[in-house]
């Protein structure tokens, strides 16, 4: 393994929970699991909040703080999507508590139910605790909710804890004058931060190499302020990921040390990482019994369908073979619509002809404007296709007024709104969208003048 | 014939033709559900099928799907939830329900729905990758592995637990593991494109080009129409400086999505590094045109005024 080669013991920069690898490292982060662990075993608070923009290690906070405390004190409700109805959020958190759906309909009912569950477990000698993960999701109503959640209390005690976490929103609008009494029944509020400085990044790569078991400097001193550019100034993930990359690079290439070079590059592999594809989940349907047709009709109906079927399980097996996040196939901003509308239709030769508006509303406010939309055609032919534009005297008058640059720009929007409303232009795949975008301009310059 | 016995034939008839009557209301119900997907007329068939017979199980999971289709999560539990009483001892029921209990982002109740199915049967991979996915999403990363090694183990020879394990590995950047595993996929079924995509990239994390585009261009056999591996490749082709390689693989990208400003940005460089070693005319033209054609989608674009001025 890589890290045999550096002499160390264990992995140092794995993305993945793990309480040894975190002491003196990341010190918000520590400070968050430290605080949020004290204010449910020691100080029985009511609210804990941890807040931090997104990939600074909320989620692996909660991770942490769940896996160190003593699981047998406690009955414990994770709710990672919180942004669904009170109703269903009572409902997930009776059903982890007690282990049992809870399909209770009325809140009232379902508040009734969570009272009492919680004296019920104080009985037992335990307590309640309640994490939310990505609690920015959660309504304003739903806050609130929450906050009369809290007012169940018993005179000496909290009967639960509730550990808040979410992204910077959250902590905005904690602070909002309105969510005052939730404010209040705060007993830690934490924020996770990145790593802020080039001086503490040093550090807890060198903490992280001394806690696996380095015994020696593996990283040159120039690497460090590569690591802190490329690391997007000091996201903890970012700086393992660079680091652990540097290590199996280094013991590829048989270097003795990690130097800014070596960062340098792979930096540069980021600039364009997206996550992996992953599989798509749906339920398996039960595989059932063909029914017997009963008729002739149905005979070929069920033989229609039949292929229909084929047809569909192959079009499924294409989709879930291959069902990643496609890039978007937005279209680019629409500069047109403050410059002037424009309408065309493009034909198959054996396909009748359909028109389509460029801009419809351009089109509207051009007649609303009491403007004569009398119509001139350009028409050419791209591939096998016919493109007719029919662009309406105003607009020429319009385009005539304006300078070669600006004409020459609303042409442009003009040719790539037409080819993104026309996908059959470009469909040849040896078809070279900029060619025929560019013969589409120069179509409408041609008219506009 | 005695009187009870023409009463009880009787009621057998009935009963017997309201059972006929259930199922051609529900073959009635497939049918629009092919030719009308998710539609109305599929509900309310499959509906009459239930008065016909309100045992008829096949009929509440079609309407089970229905509503999972439609989103409405809550019919889609109703139904879903009567097929687990009328088959109590049918793991997938259960995998069905915590389905739907998972889409609505109760995972606490999916998971105890996964873990009945296992009751029923211990060695149902699914609901196993099921519950390790909702250990994925409530970021308990040990759970995940473990219940994906638990699947593994339970059909060494099954694809999905292991696609699943390298895929959790990989975005937690355990590279050797996730390499591992997807190897073991690739083993197993030499066109998964999935998993060579994903390998893929893993290489072009490490630094590994060869291996990268070697994989990448049999994903691309496999999916010729797919602009996400043609992205990938062409730019693993223009960090290898193989310019004109870039160049006809984010052509053919272009081709199928003509709107992909980072793209065209990559065939403007590839393109751009071709004429600076052949200042040919037609390629200073060929890259004017598609900087304007970028300017138009983004006309901040910086670089592009910057590559427009050094052409000037």
């Amino acid at each position: 393994m890589y890290y045999n080669y550096w002499n160390l013991e264990k992995p140092p920069f794995d993305n993945v929970p793990d309480p040894s690898m975190y002491a003196e490292c990341h010190t918000s982060m520590e400070n968050a699991i430290a605080e949020t662990l004290f204010a449910i075993e020691e100080g029985g608070e009511c609210i804990a909040v941890i807040v931090g923009d997104v990939g600074l290690g909320k989620t692996m906070s909660l991770r942490m703080i769940i896996d160190s405390i003593a699981q047998e004190k406690y009955k414990i409700a994770l709710i990672t999507n919180p942004s669904t109805t009170f109703v269903q959020l009572m409902r997930e958190i009776i059903g982890q508590i007690t282990g049992k759906q809870c399909e209770e309909k009325k809140k009232v009912d379902l508040i009734e139910i969570f009272n009492r569950l919680l004296f019920k477990t104080i009985d037992e000698g335990k307590k309640v605790l309640i994490f939310i993960d990505e609690a920015n999701a959660i309504s304003p109503a739903n806050l609130e909710s929450l906050r009369l959640l809290t007012n169940m209390q018993d005179d000496k005690r909290n009967l639960f804890t509730m550990v808040l976490a979410g992204q910077m929103e959250l902590a905005r609008r904690l602070e909002q004058p309105k969510f005052a009494n939730l404010f209040q029944r705060i007993g830690t509020y934490n924020q996770i931060e990145k790593i802020p400085s080039v001086e503490l990044v040093k550090s807890y790569v060198e903490t992280r190499l001394k806690l696996a078991g380095g015994k020696r400097k593996i990283f040159s001193d120039d690497a460090f302020n590569t690591i802190w550019e490329h690391s997007e100034h000091g996201i903890p993930r970012l700086i393992n990921k660079i680091c652990k990359l540097a290590l199996k690079a280094g013991e590829t290439n048989e270097l003795t040390e990690i130097n800014e070079e070596v960062i340098q590059q792979i930096g540069e592999r980021f600039r364009k990482i997206t996550g992996p594809a992953i599989q798509k989940r749906m339920p398996r349907k039960r595989p059932k019994e063909e029914m017997v047709p009963s008729s002739v009709e149905e005979l070929e109906i069920a033989h229609e369908k039949k292929s229909v079927t084929q047809k569909e399980e192959h079009a499924e097996q294409v989709v879930e073979k291959w069902n990643m996040n496609k890039p978007s196939t937005d279209s680019p901003e629409d500069t047109s619509t403050t410059e002037a509308p424009l309408s065309f239709s493009v034909n198959k030769h054996s396909e009748p002809a359909v028109t389509h508006s460029i801009s419809d509303t351009l089109f509207a406010a051009a007649k609303k404007n009491g403007s004569v939309a009398q119509e001139e055609i350009a028409e050419t032919e791209i591939g096998a296709c016919k493109l007719r534009i029919i662009l309406p005297s105003d607009l020429m008058q319009q385009a005539q007024s304006t300078t070669r640059e600006h004409r020459l720009r609303l042409a442009g929007a003009m040719a790539a709104k037409t080819l993104k409303e026309n996908p059959q232009l470009t469909k040849s795949p040896y078809a070279d969208p900029v060619s025929i975008w560019s013969e589409i301009r120069d179509l409408v310059l041609s008219k506009i003048g | 014939m005695l009187p009870g016995c023409v009463n009880n034939f009787c009621i057998l008839f009935i009963a017997m033709n309201k059972k006929t009557l259930a199922q051609n209301w529900f073959a009635e119900g497939k049918k629009y559900d092919h030719l009308l997907p998710n539609s109305e007329h599929a509900i309310e068939a499959y509906k009459q099928s239930i008065r016909n017979d309100n045992n008829f199980a096949d009929a509440y999971v079609n309407l089970g799907f229905i509503y999972l289709a439609r989103n409405d999560y809550d019919e889609a539990l109703k139904y879903f939830q009567k097929v687990t009483t009328l088959e109590p001892d049918n793991a997938e029921t259960f995998n069905n329900l915590g389905y739907v209990y998972e889409k609505m982002s109760r995972l606490g109740s999916a998971k105890q729905m996964y873990e009945k199915a296992l009751k029923i049967n211990p060695e149902n991979i699914e609901a196993i990758i099921n519950i390790a996915k909702i250990f994925e999403l409530e970021g308990n990363y040990k759970g995940a592995v473990d219940q994906y090694k638990k699947a593994i183990d339970c059909n060494p020879g099954a694809i999905s637990p292991r696609f699943c394990l390298a895929v959790l590995y990989d975005t937690h950047d355990m590279f050797d593991e996730a390499i591992k595993e997807y190897e073991i996929v690739l083993e197993r079924d030499p066109n998964y494109v999935k998993a060579l995509f994903n390998l893929g990239s893993l290489y072009a994390q490490l630094g590994d080009c060869r291996e990268t585009i070697r994989l990448l261009k049999r994903a691309l056999d496999m999916n010729p129409h797919e602009v996400t591996i043609l992205n990938k490749l062409g730019e693993m082709y223009l960090s290898v400086s193989n310019y004109s390689a870039a160049e006809e693989i984010l052509k053919q990208s272009i081709a199928l999505n003509p709107f992909q400003e980072e793209v065209h940005m990559s065939l403007t460089q590839a393109q751009y590094a071709q004429y600076r070693l052949n200042p040919e005319a037609s390629k200073k033209e060929e890259i004017r045109r598609r900087i304007h054609f970028v300017l138009t989608m983004n006309s901040d674009n910086k670089t592009c005024q910057e590559i427009l001025n050094a052409l000037e």
